[in-house]
């Protein structure tokens, strides 16, 4: 190789092999275990590296802990509740039928449970409570203390509080969450919010999963969907920064689906025919799709989902375009999310064969189906990842779900050696959503699939997207490597 | 037609570099979700890097979690928000550093040549590159710390001569020359292994 010593040859194909080999061995990466064991390490990590310093100062310490402890000890209880006339089980407090279930904190917090509401106390601090809304609707009455810390967590949502009063409600079946406000603010944090948005008193959040759509307006407005009939008071437009400019809303943004792709949907090859879920990809693949080819195939037609996707200018009730199955709430939807935060995937994926899982890949709603898909990356269990991932896609098309289990399909495909097969994943993905929370990982092997498939001077190009649209990106050096390389 | 009462918020996603200079505003501001947004971003590019550095074997949880917990503890310092990738990769070297110091302080006293205990051995189609780069790893800790830390940064992470100087703290001449003395080293022990040798040549000989 002209220009480079004997040295720099040896060493740099050793290195190119290392990193090859860092690739390979990389598998889907951490998973949200490690995330929160590293938070459990935080929080019992008493030793400060400045130990010596720590030394040093141990005598002044001693008197000033002498001082915080005896404060200590007030202020670190934490709170406490009492439940009124609501039913207490598997950890759920269930609203009772006559409307006066109430759980009462030590703080002066209250919250009432509509009926048939289950609400759970996850956690209790000396500041507050994480809650979470399983099902139904409350009512939050939050005290507002200096430094307050309370947190409502509905479906995939989390609303921050310091204090104030609001209502919640959350359906797992429809995967629709409404946030009234009463008066104070909150901060909302979810899916489809790029940041926390803040509500203030009078307005409502209403979010729908499976649509897409979010939409913030006045709380006094009726209906179901959220429409806002005529008269009703100003509309205030929410920045997705949270502040409030004061503007009017223009009369199309009330109906824009969330996809910021919805034309390059049009361009996924159309589907042939209904088609029912497949048994399990893995166990009997297509051979096209399986067997890396000299030449990356285009993108093959996906199965057709059930019913059409809404057109993106027209705003259609996102639960009028699913099969309407019978939802099941016993073993998944709100549980499901905490238990895989909590490194409890196999409970998920257990939860799921136990209830038997071609039943649940046709039941389940679109949250709990990317839920369980995750769930079995994590548990090792990537033949029923897949299953997920695709009847996500069957049952739940032009979905931010669908998008993204084409995502994880290309990138399970990868993992098991049939590279073209995630080829094709990847380049539908790209297509259906070019800036989509996937775009980098999704471009950067795409670049590497068609590198080992068609060479490298075939996959210059993607290298040269990649380099210019993520130059900080993980594959920044592989896609350097390429560019690189002159062609043989 | 009646006016408009609400308004949809699209959820799209930004651009890569405006995020993370967003993301690196709320960690500052001290917001709780940051942290986890954070960990969704970067943590997968922190796993390879730390696999670049420091080479095949199980996976190291601990370091992980060390090199966020370093994260979070220094994102004040953070001087150029927009550098953040860059910023994580320098803590990644030195938390590599320092476990390859520990590693050598356990070989001293232990029987395993890392200082870990042993695996046992996975089975993976490529065994001849997998042998190479574990030789080749094998080599490269023979540098000892810094050296290695260096040679590393260069020539398998990619780093460029500033990085890898701003990431060591020291300047470029003093991090070039590590460098060279590294790679001279690690050249002439590649030399008297045939097997990585012959793999090293015959790698760089194949058509790419």
């Amino acid at each position: 190789m002209p220009g480079r010593t004997d040295d720099e040859v040896i060493i740099g194909a050793l290195s190119q092999e290392a990193r090859q080999i860092a690739v390979e061995d990389a598998g889907p990466g951490p998973t949200p275990a490690v995330w929160h064991r590293l938070q459990e390490r935080r929080a019992r990590r008493s030793r400060p590296p400045w130990r010596g310093l720590l030394l040093a100062g141990a005598g002044m310490a001693a008197a000033v802990t002498l001082l915080v402890v005896a404060r200590g000890v007030q202020r670190a209880r934490p709170v406490t509740y009492v439940v009124e006339d609501a039913a207490e089980q598997d950890g759920y407090i269930r609203g009772t039928s006559n409307g006066a279930s109430q759980v009462r904190f030590s703080d002066g917090t209250h919250v009432d449970l509509a009926q048939g509401a289950r609400v759970s106390v996850l956690s209790r601090g000396p500041r507050g409570a994480r809650l979470r809304v399983e099902e139904g609707e409350a009512r939050f009455d939050v005290v507002h203390l200096p430094r307050a810390a309370w947190s409502v967590e509905a479906g995939p949502y989390v609303v921050y509080v310091t204090g104030t009063a609001f209502d919640v409600s959350w359906s797992g079946a429809s995967e629709v969450i409404e946030v009234r406000m009463r008066s104070g603010s909150v901060q909302v944090g979810g899916p489809l919010l790029p940041e926390r948005v803040t509500l203030r008193a009078g307005q409502r959040l209403t979010a729908k999963l499976a649509s897409g759509e979010m939409l913030i307006g006045d709380a006094r407005v009726g209906g179901g969907d959220g429409r806002a009939a005529a008269g009703d008071s100003a509309p205030v437009r929410t920045a997705p920064n949270g502040d409030e400019a004061g503007e009017p809303a223009p009369a199309a943004d009330t109906v824009a689906p969330s996809s910021p792709s919805a034309p390059e949907v049009a361009a996924v090859a159309p589907a042939p025919s209904p088609a029912p879920l497949p048994p399990s990809p893995l166990a009997a693949p297509a051979p096209a799709q399986e067997q890396p080819s000299a030449s990356p195939s285009p993108p093959a037609p996906e199965p057709a989902p059930a019913i059409a996707a809404p057109s993106p200018a027209v705003r259609q009730p996102s639960i009028s375009h699913r099969p309407a199955p019978r939802v099941v709430q016993v073993a998944f939807a709100p549980r499901t999310w905490s238990a895989i935060t909590s490194g409890d995937a196999a409970r998920v994926v257990e939860q799921a064969e136990a209830h038997g899982l071609d039943k649940t890949l046709l039941e389940v709603d679109s949250t709990a189906l990317s839920a369980l898909a995750d769930a079995a990356r994590y548990s090792g269990r990537p033949e029923i990842a897949v299953r997920a991932l695709t009847a996500s896609r069957q049952r739940f098309p032009k979905t931010p779900f669908a998008h993204a289990a084409a995502f994880f399909l290309g990138r399970l495909a990868d993992d098991r050696g049939a590279v073209a097969e995630g080829l094709t994943w990847y380049r539908r993905y790209l297509g259906e959503t070019p800036d989509g929370p996937y775009a980098a990982e999704a471009l950067g092997r795409k670049m590497l699939a068609v590198e080992r498939i068609s060479g490298r001077e075939a996959s210059s190009s993607v290298a040269r997207e990649y380099v210019t649209r993520f130059p900080n990106g993980t594959y920044m050096l592989q896609a350097h490597a390429i560019l690189a390389t002159p062609a043989p | 037609m009646a006016p408009a009462a609400f308004r949809v918020l699209q959820g799209q996603a930004r651009d890569a570099a405006d995020s993370d200079v967003a993301l690196v505003a709320a960690l500052r501001r001290g917001e709780p979700q940051a942290e986890l947004a954070a960990w969704n971003r970067f943590a997968t590019g922190v796993d390879q890097t730390l696999r670049r550095l420091l080479g095949p074997g199980p996976d190291r949880e601990d370091l992980l979690q060390e090199v966020f917990i370093r994260f979070f503890r220094r994102i004040g310092t953070l001087r150029e928000p927009a550098a953040v990738r860059g910023f994580l990769t320098g803590i990644c070297v030195h938390v590599v550093r320092a476990e390859i110091t520990r590693r050598q302080r356990r070989r001293w006293l232990s029987l395993t040549p890392t200082g870990d205990m042993p695996e046992p051995a996975p089975i993976f189609p490529d065994l001849e590159g997998r042998e190479a780069v574990t030789r080749y790893y094998r080599m490269i800790d023979k540098l000892g710390g810094k050296d290695r830390s260096f040679f590393v940064a260069r020539t398998i992470e990619g780093m460029t001569l500033d990085e890898v100087a701003a990431a060591h703290d020291v300047s470029v001449s003093t991090a070039q020359r590590r460098i060279n003395r590294a790679s001279k080293r690690v050249a002439a022990l590649v030399k008297r292994d045939p097997m990585l040798s012959h793999f090293a040549r015959a790698g760089a000989m194949e058509p790419v």
